[in-house]
């Protein structure tokens, strides 16, 4: 049709202007192609990029809610009940209950994750990696969770 | 030359029109981006927020039960009698009971309070985060069981940079919290109920020691008692153990609480 539309101009010695019309027309569409190509470059969310977000922040939420709750936890000790939190700043008063601690971190996480469970000191805090929970003390207790991969 | 004239108007146009276009386009598309990137990151700041908060809380609740063991155990220790009532007697170091130096419940609820205000001050203080480095008001409820503390309200704040935007994201929560005394099973009626058993205990026993300690049972107290030259010496301990800094040694315990007295 547009050839044929051509050559219907061409017969009125217009052949000059379609031929501009074209050219300004493609010049256009390929300006649209590229405003857009160029601007989902600058300033776009691929797809990728989204989903990885997400899994980082589910991985973090994970790690902070894990935490929490296994604080949270009751346990019994010297026949009676303390918080995990409790339990961990007798780990720190008392080198017996280490082992105890061991066993309830082992108990609550290896079954579901792959991780890091750390107690460490104020100025290790900047450089750790995974969600902290802080137990008042003497000095306060620094627990941190690090969870890997979800089993 | 005419029809190249029209041409070139139509083209000029067609110019200014693409240019419109694309400046509407870019700034819709602009827009929206911003939009969604603010969305986007408001997600992971909120959770971070609530995720401090709920770190916070956690502080709050194991100091507050810290700050109310430290002060039982501090009242405790000097016989739940004011320190510095000079009108006390001590032999061995045990406080001797009488009339005029006895455990009152009213001066006993206002040294724990003090006393749990200082506690729970210092250690919200040595908090890890600065920012979170309140100060708490503490006060008993009108069951006299659950301490209320208040303080003003805590402020996050956070700041992005994004392309042609700058993104303030600001959280506030309310750090008010209360502490039932009966978590840790401490009960301070104890003291003063505890010496006028033992004061009528000593008298119904015509003061036989075994007939003394049986009578002395408590639920909450392991309680021990002896004859010492004139005087009965009462060792009561916590059943349940606590943890506390131990002022004379200057180290964290994990272990009863003491209440020493001779009669």
């Amino acid at each position: 049709m547009i050839v044929k539309g051509i050559m219907k101009r061409n017969k009125k010695g217009q052949i000059g202007e379609s031929i501009q019309d074209l050219v300004g027309l493609v010049i256009i569409a390929i300006l649209l192609i590229l405003f857009f190509v160029i601007s989902n470059a600058a300033w776009g969310i691929s797809g990728q990029e989204t989903k990885d977000v997400s899994t980082q922040q589910y991985l973090h939420d994970q790690e902070h809610k894990a935490l929490e709750a296994f604080m949270q936890k009751q346990v019994a000790v010297q026949e009676q009940e303390l918080t995990m939190a409790e339990l961990i700043r007798l780990s720190q008063i008392d080198q017996t209950y280490k082992s105890v601690l061991e066993n309830e971190v082992k108990n609550a996480f290896d079954d579901i994750y792959t991780y890091n469970f750390l107690i460490i000191s104020a100025k290790d805090m900047a450089n750790a990696k995974g969600s902290s929970y802080y137990i008042a003390a003497k000095e306060p207790i620094i627990v941190n969770l690090e969870i890997k991969t979800i089993k | 030359m005419n029809n190249n004239r029209k041409a070139g108007i139509f083209a000029l146009g067609m110019i200014i029109a693409m240019i419109l276009f694309m400046t509407t386009a870019w700034l819709a598309f602009t827009t929206t981006n911003k939009n969604l990137d603010v969305s986007f990151n408001l997600a992971p700041y909120l959770t971070n927020y609530y995720n401090e908060q709920d770190r916070f809380f956690l502080y709050i609740d194991e100091s507050a039960k810290l700050a109310a063991s430290q002060a039982f155990y501090e009242i405790a220790k000097d016989a739940a009698i004011d320190e510095n009532k000079d009108s006390c007697l001590v032999y061995n170091n045990y406080f001797v009971l009488s009339q005029g130096c006895k455990p009152e419940l009213s001066s006993i609820k206002t040294r724990f309070l003090e006393k749990y205000n200082q506690s729970l001050n210092n250690l919200i203080q040595k908090y890890p985060s600065e920012k979170l480095r309140i100060s708490y008001g503490n006060e008993f409820d009108e069951t006299g069981m659950t301490i209320r503390s208040g303080a003003d309200l805590i402020k996050l704040d956070s700041q992005k940079k994004a392309s042609f935007a700058l993104y303030n994201f600001s959280y506030s929560f309310n750090p008010s919290n209360s502490f039932s005394l009966a978590k840790l099973n401490i009960v301070l009626d104890d003291f003063e109920t505890i010496y006028n058993k033992a004061v009528n205990t000593k008298s119904v026993c015509n003061q036989d020691v075994s007939c003394i300690k049986e009578k002395m049972t408590s639920d909450r107290w392991q309680v021990d008692v002896e004859k010492s030259g004139q005087y009965f010496l009462f060792k009561l301990k916590t059943k349940k153990s606590f943890f506390y800094q131990d002022t004379t040694e200057s180290s964290e315990k994990f272990a009863p609480i003491s209440f020493n007295f001779a009669i």
